[in-house]
């Protein structure tokens, strides 16, 4: 039996016309999978540009093949996709949701890329709990559920029908994302090229003003806030996502050398 | 290897293999599930632009390819210098825990170079300096599910052994070949060759054999 979950498998969409040589890595988040960014990557593809979109290490398989992973693996990750995408690209941009947006600002710092697309990324843990605390804690509690209500924070039902992400957080890998938030605050004054922040004013799952955050600690002179409305923290997969992709396709159509 | 297949018009997609080309100690934290998944990445990656897959595997590769080509549908396996486990090979599982005070093994290599390689590939060739303990123990178990794989394995195969490699893997490859269930299998001894046929001195002929193999198969549609 194949371990990534059906559906939740990574994807790559060659492109083609003028926009072949654009290359768009698509990055999900935080327990998510590739099915969450396969809309943007189908959207994206549709105007030409390549798309990669990549599977997390220790992502849609099992929670405890998550446990195990470090930030430094959802990182190589990232840069695997990069890499990929480079070898049949003149130009990438990178396109996160949640984590997914933490990942690409810090790649951003470290590979020469075109442009960044953070979506619903949040500045730092909801709690501030001490590293050592969460570590031990996981060895007594090692996931923490998330709720199944769909009214939790989802507008489109059947959306959040056909989500795939773990039903659970392991309580380690919180460690790590706390981790890489220090890593993505050591990036952003260091980022110099265009970026679009997305956020919705729905979305309960990160703290409130992260978006804001973000934009002020860039170092891109070319940074721009993007509201939306009628959505969760999934924006691509809620109705918002129309919003949401036409915006990521304008940014990187302004954005693009030519 | 994959430039070459590319020339010939095949779409090729090289993979890193969970935890390496990077530290040993990203190594030592994967375990074979996180190997085996980047395989079925590597798989799904090329399905938006290719109707068939083949897989094709160096060493460790050819293992994860053989046993991947059970539990994803692909049209064909090129599997290269795979070793097949003795006993002693098996044995190694039992490094898992002792990699708890003991954490890696040096490559046995007096310099640079010196490791069996026939051209001056070696001069660029990357690799870790030493095997960690624990990701012996991994690959150990990849042995013994490869083993347990290979009557399964229904689809066209062509094993390539260097008659030079090291003399645990030079008889590998006809215990693998007897163990397949394949119609179409073949074996390729090739000559003036180390282990790493994919750089050394015959790797055109390495190649070519690929090309052919894959044609072949793909275009009977075995």
């Amino acid at each position: 039996m194949p371990q990534i979950i059906p559906t939740a498998e990574p994807f790559f969409f060659p492109g083609k016309g003028a926009n072949d040589k654009i290359g768009c890595l698509v990055t999900h988040g935080f327990t998510g999978a590739p099915k969450e960014m396969r809309w943007l990557g189908e959207y994206l593809n549709k105007q030409g540009y390549t798309v990669c979109g990549i599977r997390l290490a220790g992502h849609a398989t099992k929670p405890e093949d998550m446990i195990r992973s470090r930030w430094q693996d959802w990182l190589l990750t990232v840069e695997d996709g990069y890499n990929l995408l480079r070898s049949c690209t003149d130009q990438v941009f990178l396109l996160g949701l949640s984590m997914g947006g933490v990942l690409s600002l810090t790649m951003a710092s470290r590979v020469p890329v075109r442009g960044v697309v953070a979506m619903s990324t949040p500045f730092m843990m909801p709690t501030d709990i001490p590293m050592p605390v969460i570590k031990l804690l996981s060895s007594f509690v090692p996931y923490l559920s998330k709720s199944k209500n769909p009214d939790d924070g989802w507008f489109d039902k059947e959306a959040f029908r056909q989500h795939v992400s773990y039903p659970k957080n392991p309580v380690r890998s919180g460690a790590e994302l706390k981790l890489l938030f220090a890593e993505m605050h050591a990036a952003l004054p260091k980022i110099s090229v265009p970026v679009l922040l997305i956020h919705s004013h729905d979305d309960n799952y990160v703290i409130r003003d992260s978006m804001e955050r973000i934009h002020a600690a860039l170092g891109s002179t070319d940074k721009q806030m993007l509201w939306v409305e009628g959505g969760g923290h999934v924006i691509t997969e809620e109705p918002t996502r129309d919003v949401v992709f036409k915006a990521a396709a304008d940014f990187i159509k302004r954005v693009a050398s030519r | 290897m994959g430039e070459y297949l590319n020339r010939q018009g095949f779409n090729a997609l090289g993979l890193r293999v969970a935890g390496h080309a990077t530290c040993p100690a990203d190594l030592a934290r994967t375990r074979l599930a996180d190997w085996l998944a980047c395989v079925e990445d590597g798989y799904h990656l090329p399905r938006g632009l290719t109707e068939t897959v083949f897989l094709l595997g160096l060493s460790m590769g050819g293992n994860l390819s053989l046993v991947m080509s059970t539990r994803l549908e692909v049209a064909g396996v090129l599997a290269m210098s795979t070793p097949y486990p003795r006993r002693r090979e098996l044995m190694l599982r039992f490094a898992s825990p002792i990699s708890l005070i003991w954490r890696s093994l040096p490559k046995v290599e007096d310099e640079r170079g010196s490791g069996g390689w026939f051209g001056d590939a070696w001069k660029e060739h990357i690799a870790y300096p030493d095997y960690p303990l624990r990701a012996v123990g991994e690959m150990s178990k990849l042995l013994a599910h490869m083993c347990e794989d290979l009557p399964r394995v229904k689809t066209p195969v062509l094993l390539i052994q260097s008659l030079e490699d090291h003399p645990f893997i030079r008889e590998s490859m006809p215990k693998i070949h007897a163990r397949l269930d394949s119609e179409h299998k073949q074996m390729l001894w090739i000559e003036g060759s180390g282990h790493t046929l994919t750089e050394e001195p015959q790797r055109e002929v390495v190649f070519k054999a690929a090309a052919n193999f894959i044609l072949k198969a793909s275009q009977a549609g075995l």
